[in-house]
C-alpha cells in the first residue's frame, strides 16, 4: 500500500465506512428482530396462562380438567394457535388436534425442573429457593427463567408452519369450589406447551431484513461515489502542485510554486519547496557568478599572451624584440598560474578534499619569510614593515595553509599599501587563540566596501583585473583560516588604516 | 586610419597598441576610462575598441556617452564578459561590434577594417578609383597593372582619401586622420605628402586622381 495516496485514502475510507454500515444494519436487524419476537411471545404468554388458569384437577378423579369452552376455541378451522396439556412425565393430558410432536418441549421442560429438582436437593438444604417453585427450589431451563418460568422456543408444525412456542409448568388445583365442600385440596404439576403461527412475523423480519440490507447496499454504491470523488478533489490541489513542481525548469530557478489558494496542509509543503527553491537559486546564481569570474579573471591574461605572440608574428624582427615578448609572456604566465593555483585551492578547500594537518607552526617565522622575499618590492617604495611578532610563540595550525592565509594577507596589505607608508603586523596570544593582525595605511575603503573584502573577485575598483592581482586574495584567507577552525574579520580605522584581524584557536 | 584603443590591462594594450600600429592605424592609446572618454569626445576616430571594466568611467558609460553626444565613431567592445546579456547590453549601449578575449589579433584587424569600411559607407574589401586599386587588408596599392610602393605615411593618406572618393577633404580633416593625438605636426605637413602620392601615382600619361581644391582642401576622384 506505499503506491498511491489515492487508492490507499479510498480503501481505507470506503472499507471503514462498509464496515461501520454493515455493523450497524446488523444491530439495527437484531435490535428490531429481538422487540418483535419478544412481543409475540408476550401475548404468547398471556394466552398461554389464560390457558392456564382454565385447568383444575377434579377432586374427585385427581385428573385434570379444562374448562369447557377454553379447548374448543383450538378446534376452529385457521386457528393460528395450538397448544398442549402434559403431565410432568410427558404424558398427554390433552392437545389439540394440530400439536402433533409438542410434547418433545414437555418433556423438554419436565426433564430439566427434575434434573434441577435433584441438584437443589444435593446443593445445601438452606440455600433452598427464594423465587420461584418452593418445591423444586430456584431452577432455570435452558433459557434461564425459573423452572416454572416459561420457555421459549421455536417450532415447525407438520404442515410446515412455523411457530413460537412457549412452555410453561404450571400447578393446577382442585376448584376452590370442591375444597369449600371439604373435599381434599389436590395439586398436580403439569406442563402447557402452547404454540402460535409465527408465519407473518417471520415474514416481517424477512422484509426488514430486505430493507435494512438493500438499504446498505446503495448506501455504500453511494458512499464509494462519493469517496472517490472526494478524495480525487481532496488530492487534486497536489497534482497541481506536481504539475507546477515538474514545470520549474532547473536553468531558472527563479519560478516559485504558487502556494496562494492552497490547503494549509499543502502551503506548509509548497512554502517550505520555495524556501528550498530560493536557497538553490541564491547557491546557483554564487557558483555562476564565481565561474563567470574565474573565466574572466583567465581570459583577461590568456588575451594578453595571445595578442603578444601573435603580434610578434605579424612580421620578422629582431632577436631582442622576441625577448621582450617572451619576457612579458612568462610575467603573465606566471600570474595566471598563481591565479589558477588559489582558484584550485578554494576548489579544494569548498570540495573539502584537503586533510589538515595540525602541527607546532611558528607565526614570527613565518612573517619573516614572507618579509625577505618581499624586501625588494618594500624598499621599493620606502615602506616601513612593523613586526611585533614574539619569536616563541606557537599555534597549531597547518603550517601550509596558515602560511597561505599569512602571504595573502600580507600581499593584501603590500599591494594597497601607499608610497611611504607603512605595514604592521602583531602576533599575541588572546586566552585559548592566537591574534594575528596585519595593517596598511593608505586604504580608501569605506566601511561599506569592507563588508566586501573577502568576496572572492571583489575588488575596491572593479576594473583592476589581470593586473596580477585576482581579488582572490583574501577570500583564500578566510577560507583557509576557516578550515582550521578559526575566523577573520576586517575594519578600517582613521587615517586610512585598513586591518585584517585573524584568530586561531590553539589546540 | 584613425583609432582609438582603451584597454586597461596593461600586456594587452601594449600589445595591441604595437600591433595595431604596424598594421597603419594611427592610434591614441590609454588604460583609463575618464582619460578614454575625453578622448573620444574630442577626436573624429574611425573605430574605437572598447574595454568594458575600466578605471574611472566604466565601458558601457563611456559608449552611453559618446552616443548621447551623437558621436558616430564605430565601437568595438573587447571584453572577457562573454554571457549573451552581456554582448546583448554592450550592443544595445551603441556598439558596433563585440569581440570576446581571447581573440585572435588578424580578426580584431578584420573587424576594425569593416567597420572603418561601415563608417565610409562601403561595401566592398577593396576600393577603386578609377584604375587605381587600394587592397586595406594586404596594404597594397596597384594603379592598372603596375604595384605602386608607399610609405606607411603615404598609405595612410591615400586610403583616407580614396574613402572619401568625390568629396572635397579639408586639410584638418585629412590630418585628424592619419595622425596621432601626440603627434607633432600640423596639418601642413599633409601638402607635402599630397606632393609626394602625386609624384608615385600619377606619372606621365596617367589621369591625375587627386585634385586641390582651392581654399578647401583635397580631392581624390576621375574628373568628368
Amino acid at each position: 500500500m506505499t503506491g498511491s495516496l489515492r487508492r490507499r485514502m479510498l480503501v481505507w475510507t470506503i472499507g471503514a465506512m462498509l464496515v461501520l454500515l454493515g455493523v450497524f444494519s446488523a444491530v439495527l436487524y437484531g435490535g428490531i428482530r429481538y422487540a418483535l419476537i419478544r412481543q409475540f411471545d408476550e401475548s404468547l404468554l398471556v394466552t398461554a396462562r389464560l390457558f392456564c388458569a382454565g385447568v383444575e384437577i377434579d377432586s374427585e378423579t385427581a385428573a385434570p380438567e379444562i374448562e369447557a369452552g377454553v379447548a374448543e376455541a383450538y378446534e376452529t378451522p385457521g386457528a393460528s394457535d395450538c397448544y398442549g396439556l402434559y403431565r410432568g412425565d410427558g404424558s398427554v393430558v390433552s392437545e389439540s388436534s394440530n400439536a402433533a410432536g409438542l410434547a418433545r418441549f414437555a418433556r423438554v421442560v419436565g426433564r430439566k425442573a427434575a434434573n434441577e429438582g435433584e441438584a437443589a436437593k444435593k446443593r445445601a438444604p438452606g440455600m433452598k429457593a427464594t423465587a420461584g417453585d418452593p418445591e423444586n427450589g430456584r431452577t432455570e431451563t435452558a433459557k434461564k427463567p425459573p423452572a416454572d418460568g416459561p420457555a421459549f422456543g421455536e417450532w415447525t408444525a407438520a404442515d410446515g408452519r412455523v411457530m413460537r412456542v412457549v412452555a410453561l409448568r404450571f400447578t393446577a388445583r382442585s376448584d376452590a369450589g370442591d375444597s369449600r365442600r371439604g373435599g381434599p385440596v389436590v395439586t398436580e404439576k403439569l406442563i402447557l406447551v402452547m404454540a402460535r403461527d409465527a408465519t407473518a412475523l417471520h415474514r416481517e423480519l424477512g422484509v426488514l431484513g430486505a430493507l435494512l440490507w438493500g438499504l446498505s447496499g446503495v448506501t455504500a454504491a453511494v458512499a464509494v461515489g462519493a469517496a472517490a470523488v472526494v478524495v480525487r478533489r481532496g488530492l487534486a490541489p497536489l497534482e497541481t502542485v506536481a504539475g507546477e513542481i515538474a514545470r520549474i525548469d532547473p536553468d531558472d530557478l527563479g519560478a516559485r510554486v504558487a502556494s496562494a489558494g492552497m490547503p494549509n496542509e499543502l502551503r506548509v509543503v509548497t512554502e517550505q519547496l520555495n524556501a528550498l527553491l530560493g536557497r538553490l537559486e541564491e547557491a546557483f546564481a554564487r557558483e555562476r557568478r564565481f565561474t563567470a569570474d574565474a573565466a574572466h579573471e583567465l581570459r583577461t591574461p590568456l588575451a594578453g599572451i595571445r595578442a603578444a605572440i601573435e603580434v610578434a608574428l605579424t612580421r620578422p624582427r629582431d632577436a631582442r624584440a622576441y625577448q621582450t615578448v617572451l619576457g612579458e609572456c612568462l610575467g603573465i604566465a606566471g600570474r595566471m598560474q598563481m591565479l589558477v593555483g588559489s582558484l584550485l585551492t578554494l576548489a579544494r578547500l569548498d570540495g573539502g578534499q584537503r586533510r589538515l594537518e595540525r602541527v607546532e607552526v611558528r607565526p614570527g617565522l613565518l612573517i619573516e619569510t614572507w618579509a625577505d622575499r618581499a624586501r625588494t618590492r618594500l624598499e621599493g617604495r620606502a615602506i616601513t614593515l612593523e613586526c611585533d611578532a614574539p619569536g616563541g610563540l606557537i599555534c597549531r595550525a597547518d603550517p601550509e595553509l596558515l602560511a597561505m592565509a599569512l602571504d595573502n594577507m600580507l600581499d593584501n596589505a603590500a599591494e594597497y599599501v601607499n608610497e611611504s607608508g607603512r605595514i604592521g603586523v602583531a602576533v599575541r596570544r588572546a586566552g585559548q587563540s592566537v591574534e594575528i593582525e596585519v595593517a596598511n595605511t593608505g586604504s580608501t575603503l569605506t566601511d561599506e566596501q569592507v563588508g566586501h573584502v573577502f568576496e572572492r573577485f571583489w575588488r575596491a575598483d572593479a576594473a583592476r583585473s589581470g593586473d596580477g592581482h585576482s581579488g582572490l586574495g583574501l577570500s583564500l584567507v578566510k577560507k583557509t583560516v576557516e578550515a582550521m577552525g578559526g575566523s577573520v574579520s576586517a575594519s578600517t580605522c582613521g587615517g586610512g588604516v585598513f586591518a585584517v584581524i585573524l584568530v586561531l584557536p590553539t589546540w | 586610419m584613425r583609432v582609438l584603443l582603451v584597454e586597461d590591462y596593461r600586456p594587452l594594450r601594449q600589445s595591441l597598441s604595437q600591433g595595431l600600429r604596424e598594421a597603419g592605424f594611427a592610434l591614441d592609446v590609454t588604460g583609463d576610462g575618464t582619460e578614454g572618454l575625453w578622448y573620444a569626445e574630442g577626436n573624429p576616430y574611425d573605430a574605437i575598441v572598447l574595454d568594458l571594466m575600466l578605471p574611472g568611467v566604466d565601458g558601457l558609460e563611456i559608449l552611453r556617452r559618446i552616443r548621447g553626444k551623437g558621436i558616430q565613431s564605430p565601437v568595438l567592445i573587447l571584453t572577457a564578459k562573454d554571457t549573451v546579456a552581456d554582448r546583448v547590453t554592450g550592443l544595445d549601449a551603441g556598439a558596433d561590434d563585440y569581440l570576446v578575449k581571447p581573440f585572435a589579433f588578424e580578426e580584431l584587424l578584420a573587424r576594425i577594417r569593416a567597420l572603418v569600411r561601415r563608417r565610409y559607407d562601403e561595401k566592398r574589401p577593396g576600393i577603386e578609383v578609377g584604375d587605381l586599386r587600394i587592397d586595406p587588408a594586404a596594404r597594397r596599392v596597384h594603379r592598372g597593372d603596375t604595384e605602386i610602393e608607399l610609405t606607411r605615411r603615404e598609405y595612410a593618406l591615400l586610403e583616407y582619401l580614396a574613402m572619401r572618393a568625390g568629396q572635397v577633404v579639408p586639410r584638418e580633416d585629412i590630418w585628424e586622420h592619419i595622425y596621432e593625438f601626440n603627434s607633432v605636426t600640423t596639418s601642413n605637413v599633409v601638402d607635402v605628402y599630397i606632393g609626394y602620392l602625386r609624384r608615385k601615382i600619377e606619372g606621365p600619361g596617367l589621369t591625375p586622381l587627386i585634385h586641390t581644391i582651392r581654399g578647401q582642401g583635397y580631392m581624390v576622384g576621375v574628373r568628368g
